[in-house]
């Protein structure tokens, strides 16, 4: 360039500079025009830079900076316009995405040097008018002249587009390429993403909305939810990574919103309710990672958690509603339980290991397991009866430790229950029969499980059951006593008698007096631990319940004799009927006693083990009077209640019963032998039988006579009708090595003009047999029915104190409020229907308790 | 009217209606000098003590010399049978009830003297004739409703038999209570409520609060069951009552399957 003129322009325009006139102006552009060219042809190695900016200065000094301004706009367009269009227009189907970029770098390196030659306009004109700066305008004049150019635009649109479709069906594509013209249209935007957005996002957004839309199409023809979810996690992946990797991070999150929106929120039900694939099958078939993975997709779309966990849910009902189904005849508890264990187990294992202990998902869990667990009326006894069977001596082969977790896991089903109370029913009846036939597995296993009880419901939910553990031990104590008592004194009481004195009220004790004719043995030994007890404890009252307790009994066999050939025929003419009588021996330690084996027939030697409850006899009575229930002896338990007040107790609740346990030698009785035993090679036979009270006192009978019939042994012993047929079915019908009786005809029924025998040709391996009880697993259907009745009138009761305790807090309160307050009272119990306390609350107002407002008949008040 | 079935029993009313005329022939001094005083209030609605107490005695039940025992100064069934026949009314009569609801009449067939003697003060009436003049009165007058709502709440009281202590008005006993009392103002709900209570002869009966209630429910429902809401404070005879028609109308729309 012609640095010599420019020296001296210089110099004169610091001479003169005022006088500058347009001539001189002219030229100065000229030369910077020039030179802007020469650095768009990059030929700046000659140019002075200094000489250059002084230019500019002089020409901005002079108040020429607009025509400076504009001049540069115009070169600047012209070179765009002219040169490199025409360029990238020439490549369009041709290295196109290269060219622009060369053109683009080369730009930006020009207009760099230019911004820096211009600078003192930029300085001050720009920055006084309020215009784009140098660079600024280069790039505006670069977008509207080259990247927006009609045809221009829409190709680079294309192309970019054109590669990231190629890329996704797999082929290798120049990243690099992309992520310049990316990078080009964002810097375009100058300060803001619009270019970028107005020309390749928006279209590559609605573009791959469609393609996956496309694709969700193709991919769900392929009917396998499992593969679909898994080819959304790796589209949403590939996308994400392309968007870091050569797009604009913030298109990241668009575009993997756009995906989530077509693969995922558009087809979730459809993928979720998949047949064969679907959630409900990756649940059947326990596909743990399937579900994470679907677990993971779903999160990600709103409403997704809600769609899976609404399928999880429903299958899961669908599940529990079929366990929990009653049959015909009644579920076996256990296998009952069991299976909701497992179901929990199960949809534990999912919980954690599939869907990332996800909040809504337990919830969910946890809310069907109480939907079906109540669906069943039963599943409070069934719950009761597994814990039962758990905590009951028998071949389990479990540890201690392990019957804890099981009655962990118990106890989550017992949350969900609703009906606590008739659990707590149930479980009481359980509980009394493990303590008092002495049941129980052990007895810190039976604290753990109260104490569970205890922390689940407070400790007013378990103060009767801790209380049955007292009496029992207190009974232990006091039946020391009364043998040393005994021994001392020289007695000879041929029963041993052991009695449990059972609190009335704690126990599951009825109330019906039971009647029953206890033989004179046991019943001697009874009544000398009574006075015994009443000595010690005046004032109490002491009742005979004898459906719990139990007997052992010396017996003796007559056999058959062998010779008589047709033993199956002959039965009754060969057998010998020995008559079993209960005597109580000391416990099932004693076998026989010697001493009565004179009498012919069978010395019973009845132990009794845990006996009855005891049946409160008067109800706590007012004052303090406690009734106790023993359960009697020999032969059988029976309770005996107490009532009257002791003087050391001062509460009025403290109401004993006591359970006898008797066992007694004694006795016995009359053998009568109806067919000549002579010779028969198999001599008597001795067996200690253990039976129940009941079971005793009929076995007794056969001392007196051979053959009763059912309507005598009814009217002889005043057996509750429904205890007699139990007992007897157990005796005569039960298993055949067990049939101490035998009865005539040989029927399945027992109608009450049939009639029993001893079976004398009565065998067993075992020198103690017991007669098991038939099994009744779980109530019959009149019990139930009646457990059902008392549990509802116990209901009334509860829900009147309730109401009854909040009016007294509140003094008046809104019906509705009223009615929320007593659910909320009674939900760890039972959850009361509306109706229900509404009849409490009317009932209430009748008996004049409470009264509505004159004000408001919505409002209640107390009347104290 | 449920002025049947006496204090004889809860069941076993008479089902005709009764007169009165028992004449019980003493008339105590003490109320007779208290009845000269009542002369001061020269109204012109004059009435005598005196003439009330001679006209009481008419229906008065007649002393028995034979037992011993002093009988009570009361008019019984067939006292009040007569004197309804005098008033040539039947003893089922809405306006008997007014009369009786005048005296503040503790229960039903059973009018003691004091009870008379108060009710027929408040009408000022002392005769017969001036009783049955002032009738139309009572009418208008248990038009009002806040008279009205002390008539019905006082008529639950009057239908209990006391002899035996009831607390619950028997179902029969209250059906025809309730067709008496809103004799003049009748509910659009009320044929329906009955033919429910007449339907279901297991209902124990209706207890105070939900006679009281009964009145609210009829005016705030109208005759909409729609709007009935059994989560507000109702006694629970009234839900059983809605659900009850609400079926018999889902019967008659369409065959309800379960049917």
């Amino acid at each position: 360039m012609k640095t010599g003129k420019k020296e001296h322009q210089k110099m004169r325009i610091r001479a003169f500079p005022i006088t500058m006139d347009e001539r001189y102006v002219e030229s100065i552009w000229q030369l910077l025009k020039n030179a802007i060219q020469e650095i768009q042809k990059k030929n700046n190695s000659g140019l002075s830079f200094e000489e250059l900016y002084r230019n500019a200065y002089t020409m901005v000094l002079h108040k020429h900076g607009e025509k400076l301004y504009s001049g540069l706009r115009e070169v600047v367009t012209y070179h765009l316009d002219s040169k490199v269009r025409a360029d990238v227009l020439a490549s369009l189907n041709n290295n196109f995405l290269q060219t622009l970029n060369y053109a683009w770098n080369d730009h930006q390196t020009s207009m760099v040097m230019i911004r820096d030659i211009l600078m003192y306009m930029d300085r001050v004109y720009v920055h006084q008018n309020n215009v784009d700066n140098v660079y600024n305008l280069g790039l505006i004049i670069f977008r509207d002249q080259i990247v927006r150019y009609g045809c221009i635009r829409d190709h680079l649109r294309e192309t970019l587009l054109g590669l990231v479709m190629r890329e996704r069906r797999g082929e290798v594509v120049d990243r690099l390429s992309i992520k310049n013209a990316c990078q080009m249209l964002l810097v375009l935007g100058i300060d803001s993403r619009t270019v970028y957005e107005e020309d390749f996002e928006r279209p590559f957004l609605s573009q791959s909305a469609e393609f996956y839309r496309m694709e969700s199409q193709k991919f769900l023809a392929e009917n396998s939810a499992s593969v679909y979810i898994k080819r959304v996690e790796l589209r949403i992946q590939e996308e994400a990574d392309r968007a870091k990797h050569y797009l604009d991070d913030s298109t990241e999150k668009r575009i993997v919103e756009v995906v989530e929106e077509e693969l995922i929120k558009k087809h979730m039900k459809t993928i979720v309710e998949m047949e064969n694939s679907g959630v409900v099958h990756m649940l059947r078939n326990n596909r743990v990672e399937d579900l994470a993975c679907m677990y993971s997709v779903l999160a990600r779309v709103q409403d997704g958690l809600a769609t899976l966990a609404e399928c999880v849910s429903h299958h899961l009902r669908e599940q529990g509603k079929a366990l929990v189904q009653e049959e015909e005849g009644g579920k076996n508890a256990i296998a009952f339980v069991q299976s909701l264990l497992e179901l929990r187990d199960s949809y534990d294992h999912f919980l954690h290991n599939s869907f990332n202990n996800d909040k809504l998902i337990k919830q969910m869990i946890a809310t069907d397991f109480e939907y079906f667990l109540n669906l069943n009326s039963k599943s409070p006894e069934y719950l009761s009866l597994f814990i039962d069977d758990k905590l009951k001596k028998g071949v389990k082969g479990m540890s201690e430790g392990e019957i804890e977790v099981v009655l962990d896991k118990t106890m989550v089903l017992f949350r969900f229950l609703q009906e606590k109370d008739v659990f707590e029913r149930y479980y009481k009846q359980h509980l009394a029969k493990r303590l008092l036939l002495q049941k129980s597995v052990s007895e810190d296993s039976e604290k753990t499980m109260i104490s569970k009880l205890k922390t689940e419901c407070g400790c007013q939910f378990t103060s009767k059951l801790e209380g049955m553990f007292k009496d029992v031990s207190i009974s232990n104590t006091i039946n020391n006593e009364f043998k040393q008592r005994q021994a001392a004194s020289g007695g000879n009481n041929t029963v041993d008698i052991y009695v449990r004195v059972l609190t009335s009220g704690y126990w599951p004790t009825t109330l019906t007096t039971s009647k029953t004719n206890i033989p004179l043995a046991p019943h001697t030994a009874f009544q000398t631990f009574r006075r015994f007890y009443l000595n010690k404890h005046s004032g109490r009252q002491l009742t005979l319940q004898p459906q719990l307790g139990s007997a052992d009994l010396n017996a003796i066999f007559y056999g058959l004799r062998r010779d008589d050939g047709s033993i199956s025929l002959n039965i009754s003419s060969n057998v010998t009927n020995s008559t079993a009588a209960a005597s109580t021996s000391s416990a099932p330690a004693s076998a026989i006693t010697p001493a009565p084996a004179a009498t012919a027939g069978v010395g019973g030697s009845g132990g009794f083990d845990g006996t009855a409850a005891a049946a409160p006899v008067s109800d706590v009575g007012g004052g303090g009077g406690a009734a106790a229930a023993v359960s009697e002896v020999s032969g059988g338990g029976a309770a005996v209640a107490v009532t009257g007040a002791p003087s050391s107790v001062t509460s009025t609740s403290s109401v004993a019963s006591v359970a006898l346990a008797p066992t007694g030698t004694s006795s016995v009785t009359t053998a009568s032998v109806v067919g000549a035993a002579s010779g028969s090679n198999t001599g008597p036979r001795k067996h200690i039988i253990q039976v129940s009270t009941y079971q005793m006192v009929i076995v007794m009978l056969f001392n007196t006579r051979d053959k009763w019939t059912y309507e005598e042994i009814q009217s002889e012993t005043d057996i509750p009708e429904r205890d007699l047929l139990r007992a007897m079915q157990s005796l005569a019908l039960g298993k055949p090595n067990q049939r101490v009786l035998l009865k005539t005809p040989k029927t399945k029924d027992i109608e009450p003009h049939h009639s029993f025998n001893v079976n004398d040709s009565f065998t067993s391996k075992l020198y103690r047999v017991k007669i098991q009880a038939v099994a009744a697993k779980g109530e019959s259907e009149p019990e139930r029915k009646e457990t059902r009745t008392k549990v509802d009138e116990d209901r009334k009761h509860e829900i009147e104190a309730a109401i009854v305790r909040i009016m007294k807090a509140r003094r008046r309160i809104t019906h509705n409020n009223l009615v929320a307050e007593v659910t909320d009272l009674l939900k760890s119990r039972f959850v009361p229907v509306p109706l229900l306390i509404k009849k409490r609350i009317e009932s209430l107002i009748e008996r004049e308790y409470l009264a509505r407002t004159p004000e408001d008949r919505k409002v209640y008040s107390y009347v104290a | 009217m449920g002025v049947t079935g006496s204090g004889g029993g809860a069941s076993g009313g008479n089902t005709n209606s009764s007169e009165k005329r028992s004449f019980y022939a003493r008339i105590p001094p003490l109320t007779r000098s208290a009845s000269h005083e009542t002369r001061r209030h020269l109204s012109k609605e004059y009435y005598s003590e005196t003439k009330i107490h001679t006209l009481f005695d008419i229906y008065r039940e007649p002393h028995v010399p034979d037992e011993g025992l002093e009988t009570e100064d009361v008019m019984l069934t067939e006292g009040i049978q007569r004197f309804c026949a005098d008033l040539d009314l039947n003893a089922d009569d809405f306006r008997v009830l007014l009369f009786a609801w005048k005296c503040e009449a503790e229960t039903m067939c059973r009018f003691t003297r004091l009870e008379f003697l108060q009710g027929c003060k408040a009408i000022k009436a002392d005769s017969i004739k001036t009783i049955l003049s002032k009738l139309p009165e009572l009418q208008m007058e248990a038009q009002e409703f806040d008279k009205f709502k002390n008539m019905y709440k006082w008529a639950f009281k009057f239908g209990l038999d006391s002899e035996v202590g009831q607390r619950i008005l028997p179902s029969d006993m209250a059906i025809l209570l309730w067709k008496l009392v809103f004799e003049q103002r009748k509910p659009k709900i009320l044929d329906q409520w009955l033919l429910f209570l007449g339907n279901h002869p297991s209902i124990r009966g209706i207890p105070r609060d939900t006679w009281n209630m009964f009145l609210n429910f009829s005016e705030t429902i109208g005759d909409d069951l729609s709007t009935y809401d059994d989560t507000e404070a109702w006694p629970s005879l009234f839900d059983d009552f809605v659900e009850y028609e609400n079926d018999q109308l889902n019967q008659n729309i369409s065959k309800d399957p379960k049917q």
